[in-house]
């Protein structure tokens, strides 16, 4: 048999294995859209979208208090079928909540959930672990700053390099955030607990920068301040260690409680000794009628006055 | 004038089912509270519920009763809204055992819940279900809620892709 005779005689197979594994394909793709009708007669997708997108936002919530490797758990929902990937993918809610952790992420998901979520309002939670190198993703979060509702921020780091690598971090804090309305910043000093181990710009947060500002906590970062310059809050949280010298005078908590309507204060080590007690004395008593909790540990002359005048809320 | 709380309503099922009940266990539902307000003369007629069954009903009622009096949740304010982003996955005992149903009761709660516009029962039937996925693997998901898996490769290759780097850790 010639060498041409071979090839004709093979080319039935050739064609035949063609057929059958085109055959074998399309009854493949018949057989997952059987799977995909059958999905749909299940239980539990008989409830319309919106109660399913419902279920995957209760699981969702469940997921906020766990670090950063582990929140993303709940993005299992997307693993389970066609139907329920494509309709998680599409509910924009779902994937407002971001929570980062330099030390251990290198997921890609940061970048699927900003893309999701587009264009609806961010809670960010970010753990900055200065020791680490991959603080890449968090400039992919800062290029959406403009629609984050609520940031917290907690870092861990303590050398002089690390406070550098926190500034240069930190300067879009500084920048305008118009929908920003919860501010949490909390610092860690591993080696250090008798001083705060970090600066915030004194530009930090100004009215302007971020109008809807409604609550501002920080724990153990140095203000640099000696007022308070967002008055649209109702939330203010200082809190400090033992041995630390004071964010704030008396005079500037005075000033700030006259212009803004509080509904919430604590202050642990925050205020600091003024020597012009009389002047401060001329301002009390004022009216604080609008707090509902007000909670302040200091071991200062006057903030011992200022709580024999304000006995507890 | 708003009625007595104790005037007793009468209310009709899809499978014919009636039930009378006190007025303000079955406002906890905002569908017959509004439906109730448009209402000016007293109605003897029982209010037709098309998309509710009697056993069902019963379940809604019965937690109906066991809440009458609490506050209802506001319409969407600017704090419920808050609220539901922030909202947990955490059910009272008495409400972990009412909603210890089987599946099909159980769903059958949350659509009358939706139908009817009774939040916080709405809300115990979807954590409920929420808790029933935490924890579990994709196939383990499939098993508990007869879902077959329906990926293409090309979407199996994605969703690989998407998730190896959490793989050992």
């Amino acid at each position: 048999m010639s060498a041409t005779g071979k090839r004709s005689s093979s080319n039935p197979i050739a064609a035949e294995l063609k057929r059958l594994l085109k055959r074998i394909r399309k009854l493949y793709r018949r057989i997952r859209q059987l799977k995909t009708r059958l999905n749909a007669l299940a239980p539990i997708n008989r409830l319309p979208p919106e109660l399913l997108i419902h279920i995957f936002l209760s699981l969702q919530s469940n997921f906020h208090e766990e670090y950063a490797v582990d929140y993303y758990k709940w993005t299992v929902i997307t693993q389970v079928s066609r139907s329920w990937r494509n309709l998680a993918s599409e509910a924009k809610q779902l994937w407002t909540v971001i929570s980062h952790d330099t030390q251990v992420i290198e997921s890609p998901w940061i970048a699927v959930f900003l893309d999701r979520s587009q264009p609806v309002h961010l809670d960010v939670v970010v753990n900055f672990d200065l020791y680490s190198e991959k603080l890449g993703l968090l400039e992919r979060v800062a290029e959406e700053k403009h629609r984050i509702r609520t940031l917290y921020v907690n870092v861990v780091g303590v050398t002089d390099e690390m406070r550098e690598e926190f500034r240069a971090l930190v300067h879009w804090l500084v920048t305008e955030m118009p929908v920003l309305e919860e501010f949490e910043l909390k610092g860690v000093d591993e080696y250090n607990t008798e001083r705060s181990p970090f600066d915030l710009p004194p530009t930090t947060f100004f009215n302007s920068l971020a109008p809807r500002l409604r609550s501002f906590q920080v724990v153990d970062i140095n203000l640099g301040l000696r007022s308070l310059p967002f008055n649209g809050i109702t939330t203010l949280k200082l809190w400090y260690g033992e041995d630390h010298r004071g964010e704030l005078s008396l005079r500037a908590l005075f000033a700030f409680l006259c212009v803004t309507h509080l509904h919430v204060l604590e202050l642990q080590h925050a205020l600091f000794e003024e020597d012009n007690t009389e002047e401060v004395d001329n301002l009390m008593p004022i009216s604080l009628s609008s707090l509902s909790s007000l909670f302040i540990n200091s071991t200062t002359h006057l903030c011992t006055k200022f709580l024999s005048a304000y006995p507890p809320i | 004038m708003a009625a007595p709380a104790t005037q007793q309503i009468k209310i009709r099922c899809n499978d014919e089912k009636e039930f009378t009940v006190d007025r303000d266990v079955l406002e906890r539902s905002v569908l017959i509270k509004n439906m109730l307000e448009d209402v000016t003369e007293q109605q003897d007629a029982p209010i037709p519920l098309p998309n509710v069954s009697g056993p069902v009903m019963a379940k809604v009622l019965e937690y109906c009763t066991h809440h009458r009096g609490e506050p209802l949740p506001s319409a969407d304010t600017e704090q419920s809204q808050d609220e539901t982003r922030k909202r947990t996955t955490d059910i009272s005992e008495w409400d972990q055992k009412f909603i210890t149903v089987d599946q099909e009761m159980l769903f059958e709660i949350i659509l009358a819940a939706n139908y009817l516009d009774i939040k916080s029962l709405l809300d115990v039937g979807c954590k409920t279900v929420a808790n029933m996925i935490k924890g579990k693997t994709p196939e383990e998901i499939r098993k508990l809620f007869n879902i077959v898996n329906d990926f293409t490769p090309e979407e199996e290759a994605q969703i690989k892709k998407e998730n190896e780097w959490a793989e050992d850790r």
